[in-house]
């Protein structure tokens, strides 16, 4: 392994934030968010380098070794359940976890009663846990996009999805019902890494701890 | 299809023999502390091996039935530990202790599908039972720390815990067992705003919460210790016990291969007080792991102090065979072949060579130059020695080198007098 920190970033909304907060450390990826081509970029220092990868496949480099850190959403982490550390919460990305169902259906509906539902969801571990928490029966529908169409469409009456201004919810007539958890980005890092690297990572991490406050990401 | 299960392979050739050779460095290091070999069954009643696991660890336990054995269901080993503990209290209770063992196995495992699993997990390990001092836990760990150094790992590093400290500040708090495991996972993964979050759900305040808030940061070289809150006597002997275990490792001259990390609550399952994990460079997960585990025997019947570890080969394996530099490594020194009528020279001169050390082997029939070399690469044979080649004057033998093809026309003398690989 070389003396570089090897970081992997998000695709997507948190690429941004997440550049400006490993910036803010001497970590300098700004080219990232020019080129959306490449997938490996070095950083200005020469001290590190970074992978842009999908938002979901984070927690698979990192926890692999492939990334010695990363930065990753809460929704991703706490549905792969994989083995890493998750030493900050860096706030940005905020969205919220919700169950969901059409609004006519909400009106004489009343969650508390529930004792069998289907929903459809790109989550099944989080939706699996929070009704098993609650003694609620379901029945998974697993989909990879555009959930709000499962229930206008019959395959569900319900749906588990991530709300963030709740814009695509009301344009399909849905409501949110519940809430499952609150989801912010996190900092992700190697186990191995960590611990073999202590210094240079610990380091890191106590800088970005120290300068999150004052970036104000979103 | 004609295939294997997911999750268990076979090692052919450099792979079978590399793993060999990182067993040997580790039990001959095991054994040159006067830590003895012992084999334990690759499969124990599930009943018996189940009371050493905990609920995780059983999850993954895979089981079958015997149909002669009356029913009862049986377990492939999944742990060695557990094994040695069964045996140690049923079989070796009565003797003198300290008594050390060693051994090199696999343990078999359920995975979890889509991950980077395995059901067969090779290890070697080594266990110290009888004792609870100080000094037992720093021979193990020193023993840990030089395994890795012999398998050619100087980046290595013992990152240490205890099991006393987090549990006793808890103990202080009155926690019930659901907040102490939010608050363990949380530690876990040094998750700084999840362990508040799960301090604040348990009602938990005063020192002991701040004692468990700061753990995360215990981090780094044994000074560390030092910045240690504690909060009760059992937290005062955890931090105790470890500044006593990392002086006697220091007698090694290992120390500077330690770090302490406070906040690790990571597979501490039967552990009961120092827990260790071993890291090398390059390798993403841990390379070997252990502690002490003082109530493990006591659930086999005989209540005896024991601490240990466990190294994973199979890691290491796969580390070494994907970055090693490309070996030289051959099956057997020399193929011997010969032309019609020579047969029982080639058997002669065959076990000349085998009386001088190399590995042989014969050709079962009269094969050309060309394919001789052929069949010499695809079973990676060094050599390939032609006996009584018609444009070859006798008692002389043409030696080809499969690497590089060439070759050299020398004597049987000449041929026996040096090594074979060193004629072409």
């Amino acid at each position: 392994m070389s003396a570089q920190i090897t970081v992997a970033l998000p695709k997507g909304r948190n690429l941004k934030p997440a550049v400006q907060l490993f910036a803010a450390v001497g970590l300098d990826f700004t080219e990232a968010l020019s080129d959306s081509r490449r997938l490996i970029f070095t950083a200005k220092s020469g001290m590190g380098k970074a992978i842009v990868v999908r938002d979901t496949d984070i927690p698979t480099y990192v926890e692999n070794g492939a990334a010695d850190m990363g930065v990753s959403g809460s929704d991703v982490l706490t549905e792969q359940g994989k083995d890493m550390f998750e030493p900050l919460d860096l706030k940005f990305g905020y969205c919220r976890m919700m169950v969901a169902e059409p609004k006519e259906l909400s009106e004489k509906d009343n969650p508390k009663e529930w004792t069998h539902i289907r929903v459809a969801t790109k989550f099944p571990n989080i939706t699996e846990a929070h009704f098993a928490g609650r003694g609620v029966q379901i029945e998974i529908v697993k989909l990879y996009g555009s959930i709000e169409l499962a229930p206008l469409v019959g395959l569900s009456e319900r749906i588990v999805d991530l709300v963030s201004t709740g814009e695509t919810l009301r344009m399909n007539g849905l409501v949110e019902v519940e809430k499952i958890m609150d989801i912010t980005a996190r900092l992700v890092v190697n186990r191995a890494s960590l611990k073999t690297r202590h210094e240079v990572m610990s380091r890191i991490i106590r800088e970005m701890d120290a300068v999150l406050p004052s970036l104000n990401l979103s | 299809m004609i295939s294997a299960p997911r999750g268990v392979k076979s090692l052919l050739y450099e792979e079978a023999v590399l793993k060999e050779r990182i067993e040997r460095k580790a039990l001959a290091l095991f054994h040159s502390h006067g830590y003895a070999r012992v084999e334990t069954p690759a499969m124990e009643f599930l009943h018996v091996l189940s009371k050493g696991l905990t609920a995780d660890s059983l999850k993954k336990v895979i089981t079958f039935s015997d149909p002669a054995g009356g029913g009862k269901p049986l377990a492939l080993r999944s742990d060695i530990t557990p094994q040695i503990a069964r045996i140690a209290a049923t079989t070796l209770a009565s003797r003198p202790f300290p008594i050390r063992l060693c051994y090199a196995e696999s343990v078999f495992r359920s995975h979890t599908p889509g991950t980077v699993g395995k059901m067969e997990i090779y290890q070697a390990g080594a266990e110290l039972l009888g004792v609870s001092s100080p000094e037992a836990d720093a021979e193990i760990i020193s023993l840990a720390i030089e395994s890795l150094l012999r398998m050619g790992f100087p980046s290595a590093q013992m990152a240490i815990s205890h099991v006393g400290y987090i549990e006793s500040t808890m103990d202080e708090l009155n926690l019930d067992e659901s907040h102490r495991v939010e608050i363990r996972r949380a530690l876990g993964k040094k998750d700084g705003s999840a362990l508040a979050g799960a301090l604040d759900r348990a009602k938990a305040g005063g020192p002991a919460r701040e004692a468990i808030l700061r753990a995360p940061s215990l981090f780094g070289n044994p000074s560390v210790l030092a910045d240690a809150a504690t909060v009760n006597a059992g937290a005062r002997a955890a931090v105790d016990n470890l500044l006593e275990i990392t002086e006697d490792i220091s007698r090694y001259g290992l120390l500077e291969k330690v770090i302490i990390d406070m906040g690790e609550t990571r597979g501490m399952d039967y552990y009961t007080g120092v827990t260790f994990e071993g890291f090398v460079k390059g390798l993403s997960s841990r390379a070997l792991s252990g502690g002490r585990y003082d109530k493990l025997l006591s659930l086999y019947g005989a209540d005896i102090p024991a601490t240990g570890f466990a190294i994973g080969i199979d890691v290491i394996l796969d580390h070494l065979y994907r970055t090693g530099e490309p070996s030289n490594w051959a099956s057997a020194d020399a193929l011997v072949t010969c032309s019609k009528g020579a047969e029982r020279k080639a058997v002669e001169f065959a076990a000349k060579l085998r009386d001088r050390g190399m590995r042989v082997l014969r050709c079962l029939r009269c094969l050309t130059s060309d394919e001789a070399v052929n069949y010499a690469k695809s079973v990676k044979v060094g050599a390939v020695a032609a006996v009584g080649a018609e444009d070859v004057s006798a008692g002389h033998i043409r030696i080809i080198n499969v690497k590089t093809g060439t070759e050299r026309i020398v004597t049987e003398e000449e041929a026996l007098a040096r090594p074979i690989e060193s004629l072409s």
